[in-house]
C-alpha cells in the first residue's frame, strides 16, 4: 500500500454510503484509529451525511406549504388546454353570425357522420378486431444447451448442466471461503469449471501462492479450453507442455495473470419465440447522408432530442444553417509540449439562412484551405419537439473528416459538445457548443497524435467530476484515454491504457465505458474483430491510472459492437453482442458480479448479420430488451426479454426495407414516455427513426 | 400510488376539474420539485420551476397520450423547464460562478450546505438529491436516470467527495 491516507480517503464515501465490504470496513476503522487526519476526514463526511438528511427532512416539513400555493395558484387563474374549445364556444354563441356557421358546420358533420356508419361496419369491425388481438407468438426454436461432443478431462461427456452444477458448488465455495475445495477443483471438474475456481482464487489475495501459470492462461485466452487442464506425458506437466500448477508451485505473478483471464460456458441457447411489433410511423430525419453513424443528444438545449452525426467522405460542402465562424486552436499539453498555439487561421463560411436546404455550391471562404478536406459534421435540429420536423445545421465541413463522433459536454458549461477525431490530420478534436444552442461552433484540438483513431468515447473516466475521453485504434488495438485536465478542455493529458504491443487485439470494432465489475468505477469494454473477442479494461483504484485487461470470450467470428446492460436483473453488468457469421445474438452473462467468470447465452442463432446493437426496456416493464440493426437483411429488430431473467425472448421485427442500417439507439424521440428506434439506412443515406408503441 | 386513481384524476382534469388535478399536484409535486432542486440546485429557483411545471401540466394535459405515464410526463415538463431555465440565464457555469462569488452571507448550517449543493455539479446533484432527500433506492435512481446501479453509486461517491470539498472551501468544514 502506498499511501494508505490516500485510499483510505477514497473508501470513506463508501463507507458513508454504506457498500463498503466489512473487510474493507475493518480497515478503515483500524486504520482512523490511529490516525487523526483520516479520522477528522471521514467524521467530517458521517457530520455531512446527517446534515444532507436534515437538510432533507426540513425540506419535507415544507412540502405541503409548497404544494397548497400551487393548487391556489391552479384555482387563481390557470385553465387547462381542453378545456378551452368551451371558452371558444362561449366566444362563437356571442356573435349571430357565427352561431349561423357553426349550426352549418354541426349539420354537414352529421350527415358525413351518418354516411361513414352506415357503410363501412365491416371495416371497422376488421380494423377493432386487429387493435386489441393479442400478438400471436409463434415458437421457433428451443434447443437444450449444446454438448458439443467434447470429452472432459475425466473421459466423462461434457454436459452444459454438469458445469452449471458445478459452478454452483464452487460459488458456495467462494461465499463460505473455502480455499481447499477451491483447489481442489482445480483438479477436477469441467475446464470451465476449473477456471471459474482459479479466478475466485485469484480474487482471494489471501490465498499466496494459490495461481495458474502464464502458459495455461495463454492458451486458455486463445480457446484451447481442454489443453491446459488435460495430463500431458510427464508428470506434473500437461498436455500443452506447461507446468501444472500447484498450491506449492503458484507464485504471486501468477495471480495477477489469472486475473486476466475470464470464464465462458459455450453452447446455452436461450428460449425464442417471433412476435409482432406495433410500429406507429416512420419519421425522416435526414437524406444524402453519406455517413454511417449518429447519436441522439438535445445539441441546442431545447429539452428535446436532436440528432448529431459525422461523414468521413462526404465529397461535397454545405453551409446551410451556419451562422459565426469555425476557429481552429491547439491547447495540448503532453508529450513535452504545452500552451496556446494557433494551428491555422480562423475559417470563415459563407453564412446562409436555415432553409433546410444544401446549397452545394459554396465553399470556405478561406483560398488556402484544404481542398482534400472533406468531413462533414451535422446536427439536425428536431424542430417540433415531436421528431416529425428537422433541420439541417452544420458544425464543421472543413476537417479531414471521420465517422464516428460522440456528444458530450466537454468543458462542463451545460450544453453538448461534440468530440471526434479528423482522421486525415491523425488528430483527435472537440467542437466546442459556443453560443449553447448549436448555432456557433469553435474546433479545439486535443492530440495531434491520433493515427488511426476510430473510436471515441466520453466520460468522467477519473472520477474528478470533469469529461474525459476514450478513444481506440483500429488496425493497431491501442486503447487510450485523454484526461482533461483543465476541466474545460482546454488543457488534455493522454494516458495509454492498453498500447497492445504483442498486437493481440486489434480491429477494434466497438468501444464503451461501463463499470464491469460493480465497483463504481467505470472500466472499458471493447469488441475486437479478431479471435481476442471481447475484452474489458479495468480500472481498479478508479483514477484510471493503472489497468488490468480482463479476458470475456474469444469467438470464431467478429464481434461487431457489444454492450454493458444488466439483462438478467441481478445488479451486475453483462454483455450483449453478436457474433458476425457464427453464433448470432450472444449475451454473456457476468456470473460472479466481478467480470472475471462469464457464461455465454446463445439468444438467435439465425442472427449472423454484421450488426450493431443497443440495449434499452423497449416495452416498458422494467427489464432490459435487446434492440439491434442487420445491415445485409436491412432489418431493425428488438428482442424481448420476456421473463426478465435474459433466458426467454420473443423477437420483433420493426423494419425490413430499411438499406444498410446501421447505428440502431433506443431512445425516446417525441417525447411520449415510449423507446423508438433510431437508425441510418447507409445504403439509403438516409436517418430515420420508428415510433414504438408498447403494447399494452 | 395507485396509477389507477392516476388514469381517472387525469381524465377529470382534462376535462377541467381543476379539484381532481389538484390531487394529481399533492401526488406528484414532490417529486418534481426535488428534481427542479437536483437540475437547479437551488430551492427558490427549484420552487418556481416546479410550480411552472404543475400548471403546465394542467395547461397541456389533453396532449398527455398516456395518462398512466402522468408521473413520468410531469417530471419531463419540469426537466425541459429546468433546461430552459438555465440557458435564460445564458449558462450554468455563469449561474454558479454568480453564486459561488456572492459574499459569504451563509449563517446556519443549513445555508452553507444549500449553497454547498447548489455548487455541485448537476451530474451529481441530481443522484444526490433524489437519494437523500426524496429517500429513492438506489435502483429506483438508477432506473429513473438510465443508468446503472453501480454508476448512481459512483455518483453518489462523486457527490459526497465534492459536497466535502465545497464546504471546505466556503469555511463551513474541516
Amino acid at each position: 500500500m502506498k499511501n494508505p491516507c490516500k485510499e483510505i480517503r477514497d473508501k470513506a464515501a463508501d463507507y458513508v454510503l454504506g457498500i463498503l465490504s466489512a473487510e474493507l470496513s475493518d480497515a478503515l476503522t483500524e486504520h482512523i484509529s490511529r490516525c487523526p487526519e483520516c479520522r477528522k476526514y471521514a467524521q467530517a463526511l458521517q457530520d455531512e451525511k446527517r446534515s444532507l438528511v436534515q437538510l432533507g427532512e426540513s425540506l419535507d416539513r415544507d412540502m405541503d406549504a409548497r404544494e397548497a400555493k400551487v393548487i391556489e395558484t391552479l384555482n387563481q387563474s390557470v385553465q387547462s388546454e381542453h378545456a378551452k374549445p368551451m371558452q371558444i364556444w362561449r366566444i362563437i354563441m356571442k356573435s349571430r353570425i357565427a352561431k349561423l356557421v357553426a349550426a352549418a358546420v354541426v349539420v354537414i358533420a352529421v350527415l358525413i357522420g351518418i354516411e361513414i356508419f352506415s357503410g363501412s361496419d365491416e371495416q371497422l369491425s376488421g380494423i377493432i378486431t386487429d387493435k386489441q388481438g393479442t400478438p400471436e407468438k409463434k415458437v421457433l426454436v428451443r434447443r437444450e444447451p449444446t454438448d458439443r461432443g467434447r470429452l472432459n478431462a475425466n473421459g466423462g461427456l461434457y454436459l452444459a448442466q454438469n458445469v452449471d452444477a458445478e459452478l454452483k458448488k464452487i460459488k458456495q465455495m467462494h461465499a463460505a471461503g473455502d480455499i481447499d475445495g477451491l483447489i481442489a477443483m482445480l483438479a477436477e471438474g469441467q475446464p470451465e469449471t476449473k477456471m471459474a475456481a482459479l479466478n475466485f482464487l485469484a480474487e482471494r489475495q489471501g490465498i499466496g501462492n494459490v495461481k495458474p501459470s502464464d502458459q495455461i492462461k495463454v492458451a486458455y485466452a486463445k480457446g484451447d479450453v481442454e489443453g491446459p487442464f488435460v495430463a500431458g506425458p510427464e508428470k506434473g506437466t500437461n498436455n500443452i507442455g506447461a507446468e501444472v500448477p500447484s498450491a506449492e508451485t503458484l507464485t504471486e505473478t501468477d495471480v495477477m495473470v489469472g486475473l486476466t483471464v475470464g470464464l465462458e460456458i459455450i453452447g446455452q441457447v436461450d428460449v425464442l419465440v417471433e412476435a409482432n411489433s406495433v410500429i406507429a410511423g416512420k419519421y425522416t430525419v435526414a437524406v444524402d447522408f453519406e455517413g454511417y453513424v449518429v447519436y441522439p443528444a438535445d445539441v441546442d438545449g431545447d429539452g428535446d432530442l436532436d440528432v448529431v452525426g459525422s461523414a468521413k467522405d462526404e465529397g461535397r460542402s454545405s453551409t446551410t444553417g451556419l451562422t459565426g465562424s469555425v476557429e481552429t486552436r491547439v491547447l495540448h499539453r503532453g508529450r513535452g509540449r504545452s500552451g496556446l498555439r494557433v494551428a491555422k487561421p480562423p475559417v470563415e463560411y459563407d453564412v446562409k439562412t436555415t432553409s433546410g436546404e444544401r446549397d452545394d455550391r459554396v465553399e470556405p471562404l478561406n483560398p488556402n484551405e484544404d481542398e482534400a478536406a472533406r468531413g462533414a459534421l451535422y446536427w439536425w435540429e428536431n424542430t417540433d419537439g415531436k421528431g416529425t420536423a428537422w433541420a439541417e445545421h452544420v458544425v464543421d465541413v472543413n476537417f479531414g473528416g471521420t465517422e464516428v463522433v460522440f456528444p458530450s459536454d466537454i468543458d462542463g458549461d451545460g450544453d453538448m459538445d461534440i468530440i471526434g477525431s479528423d482522421e486525415q490530420a491523425g488528430a483527435l478534436v472537440w467542437w466546442e457548443n459556443a453560443a449553447g444552442n448549436g448555432t456557433v461552433w469553435t474546433k479545439q484540438l486535443v492530440d495531434t497524435d491520433c493515427r488511426e483513431q476510430h473510436l471515441v468515447w466520453s466520460a468522467d473516466i477519473d472520477a474528478d467530476g470533469d469529461m474525459d475521453v476514450v478513444g481506440a485504434t483500429y488496425l493497431d488495438g491501442g486503447i487510450y484515454w485523454w484526461e482533461n485536465t483543465s476541466r474545460n478542455g482546454t488543457v488534455w493529458q493522454k494516458h495509454v491504457v492498453d498500447s497492445n504491443t504483442d498486437q493481440d487485439y486489434c480491429r477494434t470494432h466497438c468501444l464503451r465505458v461501463e463499470d464491469m465489475d460493480g465497483d463504481g468505477r467505470l472500466d472499458i469494454v471493447a469488441s475486437a474483430g479478431t479471435e481476442s473477442g471481447i475484452n474489458w479494461w479495468q480500472n481498479p483504484k478508479g483514477d484510471a491510472n493503472s489497468w488490468t485487461r480482463r479476458y470475456v470470450a474469444g469467438s470464431d467470428g467478429e464481434v461487431e459492437s457489444v454492450y454493458p446492460a444488466d439483462l438478467d436483473g441481478d445488479g451486475d453488468a453483462d454483455l450483449v453482442g453478436s457474433i458476425r457469421n457464427h453464433d448470432g445474438l450472444t449475451w454473456w452473462e457476468n456470473t460472479n458480479g466481478a467480470g472475471t467468470a462469464w457464461a455465454k447465452h446463445v439468444i438467435d442463432s439465425s442472427y449472423t448479420d454484421e450488426q450493431v446493437v443497443d440495449v434499452a426496456d423497449m416495452d416498458n416493464d422494467g427489464d432490459m430488451d435487446i434492440a439491434a440493426s442487420a445491415r445485409r437483411i436491412n432489418s431493425i429488430i428488438w428482442w424481448e426479454n420476456t421473463n426478465g431473467k435474459a433466458t426467454e425472448w420473443a423477437k420483433h421485427v420493426m423494419s425490413q426495407d430499411f438499406v444498410e442500417v446501421w447505428s440502431p439507439y433506443a431512445v425516446d424521440m417525441n417525447g411520449d414516455g415510449n423507446l423508438d428506434m433510431l437508425a441510418v439506412a447507409r445504403g439509403a443515406g438516409e436517418i430515420a427513426w420508428f415510433e414504438n408503441q408498447p403494447a399494452d | 400510488m395507485n396509477d389507477g386513481c392516476d388514469e381517472n384524476l387525469v381524465a377529470a382534469s382534462r376535462a377541467g376539474d381543476k379539484s381532481a388535478y389538484a390531487l394529481l399536484v399533492k401526488r406528484h409535486y414532490k417529486h418534481v420539485f426535488l428534481v427542479c432542486l437536483g437540475m437547479l440546485g437551488n430551492i427558490h429557483d427549484a420552487e418556481d420551476i416546479a410550480q411552472e411545471a404543475m400548471l403546465k401540466g394542467f395547461v397541456e394535459i389533453g396532449k398527455l397520450r398516456d395518462a398512466r405515464q402522468f408521473g413520468s410526463w410531469i417530471i419531463r415538463i419540469a426537466k425541459n423547464l429546468c433546461i430552459n431555465f438555465i440557458h435564460r440565464k445564458e449558462r450554468a457555469r455563469k449561474v454558479l460562478v454568480e453564486k459561488s462569488t456572492r459574499p459569504n452571507q451563509t449563517t446556519t448550517q443549513n445555508d452553507s450546505l444549500q449553497l454547498a449543493i447548489e455548487r455541485l455539479s448537476p451530474e451529481t446533484r441530481l443522484p444526490l438529491v433524489m437519494y437523500y432527500f426524496d429517500g429513492e433506492s438506489i435502483k429506483t435512481v438508477a432506473e429513473k436516470l438510465n443508468i446503472s446501479t453501480s454508476g448512481v453509486y459512483q455518483k453518489l461517491r462523486t457527490a459526497i467527495r465534492e459536497l466535502h470539498n465545497l464546504l471546505v472551501e466556503q469555511g463551513d468544514a474541516k
